[in-house]
């Protein structure tokens, strides 16, 4: 460094030589154009999260949606972390396309991928502390949370009501819950314990607990439990090693298969997200330890890693779109997120590029830790800020070759 | 030798404002630097700028002092260091470069440091821009972080240098110098963080929105205030260690829904360290009184309409073209102010531009132009930041020229005005 006060070095200021058409604003303007950073594909709308503009949204600071999941009808339940856990319902249909808040939590800071669909107006979520708990915190609690529901005709004059909380049980003292997962068929709620990983199940019909052992004598496991419709339920303990609960034997089993990482880096292997795909009975997980993608045939427990869709170590959020093709988001908290796709149909995985809301708001997403499919293919991404909103994403569906009896333009 | 341009009389053209008899001093001496975002008073008394280089790949802002003289533009003018240098961030090394300091400059009364922090937007050398999104967190050409910088004003020392905030800039900042803390909001993300100026660690509090806010400000008690997007004051609880969002929100035109009304500059009423004055980046921009409430409650917001009166509205004023800043109480009790309307895509285009110095008797409300910043046929773009000297000198920083340069003006005493010493500002 030049000792100060001295002028500066002219010689600092030669550049090397450019086009003179750099020169021109608009060979600048095209090669800016050519090199969108956002999500083009498709389209963003960002929902506060408020009933109407009259009324106050989930504070600053307590609404991370950090757990997401709909209902058949449409509905979308969210629940959030922070200073106080929240819970709500987006119902997107007219006239309401309006968050309605269903139950403030006081005491609990966290409900993370663990929400759940009961059944009507009804869901189930568990709570975790991520601070130092208060020293009257027994450990995480399992809630019913029932919604009024939405009535109305208009555009105006609805009635408002908060949901009816029930606080069920503590199923394993001193830990919160990580993950919760549900088989609505045989009435049982599934779930993981935050700090020892300790499954267990709690069943609906009977009001009964029954706490399992750890998934990984190590502790080292998934915050993650994933679901398939005939009750299977999987997570990862150490190393990546598949754990499996088969409710037809009733028993948890460790098995010798180890999800796809990097060489190396199995240590580091967690699911960190994950979607049931209907149409090929997969579950697509996101990695973790480097942002992998891959599928689990939860039933042969075939593996197949499917590649790392952009630059970021983390995939925190997945969903299906009815077509079958996968969206998620990547990025850890201090990223910018970067949105991906995957086609089952090519095998084809692209970046998209980072989400932007332009509608209600213009919004750069840059956190997200949940993600659902609504009724009508839309995709839900629950943002994870200080001040969050709940983006809805419309995939673009590829334009037919004639249109209206009309070929397409170029 | 520093070139120096005075205004004249003939410079004032027959169908718009006259020109204000205001002198020029332009940095020859780095001859690709484009903006001057930055400017201060200095503890010592001094003007210090930052000569930024934002539009060319593989230049480091340089930190400047201005000493004003007697007659206008014949200061001195003081080329301090590069400080991408400074930083250990050197503008050849092929990341996004250390271009520029922001509202970032500030200024300890109690040490005489001056402590300044970088932002980004230059590319990399030989490279045609920078994508900060596109580029994140990319091991060889992103922009490694904002790197704070103490610079000893009485020794002519830099002290020392850390990184205050990583991969991102600093977009403005505020000094709790009797904490010992510095607020910052970062871009692109636009998290405000407390930067510990004793532990040199920064703590992060979440994000203000999507558009960054221009500025933060403090009251007496140090308490710190922003805005978010929609032009609601945030405020930074020094005793919580709290953000806090606070029922009040910054005017905007009644056609507006408030997006993008985020502030833009803000001064302290010198009278009261509890009131502001303040302008949002929106159009038409409408000055602002804000009057604290350091013991918890909301405040007052005062309208004081727009900052050009009687300016029509007009579809092609945009966010980019239009500005008002470089706010500064002169020692007569006027807000001094700029506004421009004409800035354009095309740089050193001249011809079309309209920058107008104004002020406002805070007392009255009342408004009036002083003239364009215009010297023979060169027309100032627009004024961000202003400073003020002990001496009632006012020096403007320049934004969208080949090389930078600063404008520097004299208000006129009037009998009828006492003058009042102004404090020094205490936020970028």
């Amino acid at each position: 460094m030049q000792p100060i006060g001295t002028d500066p070095d002219p010689m600092k200021y030669v550049q090397p030589p450019v086009s003179p058409a750099l020169n021109d604003p608009a060979v600048r303007r095209r090669l800016w154009s050519r090199s969108s950073t956002y999500v083009g594909e498709g389209y963003f709308v960002c929902r506060r999260l408020r009933y109407t503009s009259q009324y106050k949204e989930i504070p600053d600071g307590s609404s991370a949606i950090t757990s997401l999941t709909v209902g058949p009808a449409g509905e979308v339940y969210g629940a959030t972390s922070g200073e106080t856990a929240h819970v709500f319902v987006y119902n997107p249909r007219p006239p309401f396309d309006a968050v309605a808040l269903l139950a403030v939590l006081d005491g609990e800071t966290d409900i993370r991928r663990s929400l759940v669909w009961e059944k009507e107006q009804t869901v189930l979520c568990g709570t975790r502390c991520t601070g130092r708990p208060s020293p009257d915190w027994e450990g995480g609690a399992l809630y019913r949370i029932a919604a009024p529901g939405f009535y109305a005709d208009a555009v105006q004059e609805w009635p408002r009501g908060m949901g009816q909380v029930e606080r069920l049980c503590v199923p394993v003292p001193g830990e919160g819950i990580a993950a919760l997962a549900i088989d609505r068929l045989r009435q049982r709620l599934y779930g993981l314990s935050d700090r020892t990983g300790t499954f267990f199940v709690y069943d609906l019909a009977a009001a009964s607990l029954d706490v399992r052992r750890p998934v990984d004598d190590t502790w080292l496991f998934s915050e993650n439990l994933m679901a398939t419709p005939d009750g299977l339920v999987l997570t990862a303990g150490a190393s990546g090693h598949l754990v499996r609960y088969d409710p037809q034997t009733d028993l948890l089993e460790t098995t010798t298969v180890q999800v796809p990482s990097y060489p190396g880096r199995s240590l580091y292997a967690r699911i960190d997200s994950w979607v049931y795909d209907a149409a090929s009975g997969r579950l697509y997980v996101g990695d973790k330890a480097d942002g992998l993608l891959y599928w689990i045939d939860p039933k042969t427990l075939e593996t197949r890693l499917l590649g790392k869709p952009t630059a970021r170590i983390r995939i925190r959020a997945l969903t299906a779109a009815p077509d079958g093709r996968i969206f998620g988001m990547a990025g850890q908290d201090d990223d910018v997120a970067s949105m991906f796709v995957y086609e089952p149909a090519t095998g084809e995985l692209r970046n998209l590029g980072l989400p932007l809301s332009c509608i209600e708001e213009k919004r750069y997403g840059f956190n997200f830790d949940s993600a659902a499919t609504g009724a009508q293919g839309e995709l839900y991404f629950g943002e994870s800020e200080r001040s969050s909103r709940l983006f809805v994403y419309f995939p673009a569906y590829k334009a037919p070759a004639t249109c209206c009896g009309n070929p397409p333009t170029a | 030798m520093t070139r120096t341009v005075k205004a004249t009389a003939a410079d004032a053209g027959a169908a718009e404002e006259p020109a204000v008899n205001a002198a020029m001093i332009v940095f020859d001496k780095l001859p690709l630097s484009d903006t001057c975002w930055s400017l201060l008073t200095g503890p010592d008394d001094r003007i210090y700028a930052a000569a930024c280089t934002e539009h060319t790949g593989g230049v480091s802002a340089y930190l400047l002092r201005y000493t004003p003289a007697e007659e206008l533009g014949k200061g001195k003018l003081e080329y301090l260091f590069d400080i991408g240098d400074a930083v250990g961030e050197p503008a050849h090394n092929g990341r996004a470069t250390q271009c520029k300091v922001h509202y970032c400059f500030l200024a300890d009364p109690d040490t005489g440091i001056l402590y300044g922090a970088t932002h980004l937007s230059g590319g990399p050398r030989g490279e045609p821009g920078y994508s900060w999104f596109g580029s994140w967190h990319e091991p060889h050409r992103s922009f490694l972080g904002s790197f704070l910088f103490a610079f000893d004003t009485r020794s002519d020392r830099i002290l020392w240098t850390d990184m205050c905030y990583p991969w991102e800039g600093s977009r403005c900042m505020a000094l709790d110098h009797r904490r010992g803390l510095i607020h910052g909001v970062a871009f692109p993300r636009s998290h405000y963080f407390v930067y510990d100026l004793e532990r040199r660690c920064h703590t992060d509090y979440g994000r203000t929105g999507s558009v960054n806010p221009q500025a933060i400000w403090l009251d007496s008690r140090f308490n710190a205030y922003t805005t978010d997007d929609f032009g609601n004051v945030l405020r930074f609880n020094a005793d919580r260690q709290r953000l806090e969002r606070l029922e009040i929100r910054l005017p905007c035109a009644a056609h507006s829904d408030g997006w993008h009304n985020v502030v833009y500059d803000v001064v302290e009423d010198p009278r009261d360290p509890d009131v502001v004055y303040g302008i949002p980046w929106n159009l038409p921009a409408r000055l602002f009184r804000y009057r604290m409430d350091p013991s918890g409650g909301v405040g007052e917001m005062a309208d004081l309409g727009p900052a050009l009166p009687g300016q029509p509205y007009k579809e092609t004023a945009t966010f980019f073209s239009d500005h008002v800043g470089g706010l500064v109480f002169g020692q007569d009790g006027w807000l001094y102010y700029c506004v421009s309307d004409m800035v354009r895509e095309v740089w050193d285009v001249v011809s079309d531009r309209r920058c107008l110095l104004m002020r406002m008797d805070p007392a009255t409300g009342r408004t009036e132009k002083i003239g364009l910043l215009k010297f023979g046929d060169f027309r100032a773009a627009y004024v961000a930041r202003s400073g003020i000297t002990s001496g009632g000198r006012i020096l403007m920083g320049d934004v969208i020229n080949h090389p930078s340069r600063l404008y520097e003006y004299q208000p006129p005493t009037s009998p009828d005005r006492p003058t009042a010493a102004v404090p020094l500002r205490r936020w970028g």
